[in-house]
């Protein structure tokens, strides 16, 4: 992903913001939450609404899909630039979005396999495996698992 | 020695103008979650995944 991301701002230890410009704009929010795993953190992403909510189920259809996740791998690597011990644990809030997020990992990941390692979680509501990703394997991931290693 | 005498008059005190105070208040707090749901499904999916080592 070599778009030039838009700035963000840290706004808190783990919570970063930026601004979509495209139709309109729309202020994004970024937030690492540790999980129960030792050394694993939630990376949440989403809008913030006029209301002062938040929405990370939205379809902002703002025409700067590939801008937005490009911001979100720069601020991914600040963080773990910081953090080189913490894994990021990620998945969409739909089934559809994470296929989304795989179909552009899967064009993009070969940018960042000297920096990163990223996993995939597959299986079924009882049971997952964790497997290293591959961009070449049609499998179906619930979840993925990124951890720096340079 | 003489003794100081109490000053017992009344300062009057200057009437500051009215100030209105707009206070935008966003509901992000920097302790809690912005996502919830997402960090209760990502600690389920965890529950139920056998990470791999080095994680």
């Amino acid at each position: 992903m070599t778009y030039v991301p838009y700035s963000y701002k840290r706004v808190a230890p783990r919570r970063y913001v930026f601004t979509s410009v495209g139709r309109t704009e729309i202020k994004k929010i970024v937030e690492f939450v540790p999980l129960r795993a030792k050394n694993v953190v939630n990376l949440g992403f989403g809008d913030l609404l006029p209301d002062g909510s938040f929405d990370d189920e939205a379809n902002s259809n703002n025409r700067d899909m590939i801008k937005v996740l490009a911001t979100v791998v720069y601020i991914l690597k600040h963080y773990t630039s910081q953090h080189p011990e913490i894994t990021v644990f990620f998945t969409g809030s739909t089934k559809d979005r994470t296929r989304l997020y795989t179909r552009i990992i899967r064009t993009y990941y070969s940018l960042y396999t000297k920096e990163f390692a990223l996993y995939g979680i597959i299986g079924t509501d009882k049971d997952n495996e964790t497997v290293l990703f591959n961009s070449d394997a049609e499998l179906e991931y619930v979840a993925f698992l990124i951890k720096r290693i340079n | 020695m003489p003794i100081a005498k109490k000053n017992t008059a009344k300062k009057k005190l200057k009437k500051r103008p009215a100030e209105t105070v707009v206070v935008v208040e966003s509901r992000i707090a920097a302790k809690d979650t912005l996502f919830p749901q997402k960090v209760a499904k990502a600690n389920k999916i965890l529950s139920r995944t056998k990470l791999p080592p080095g994680i």
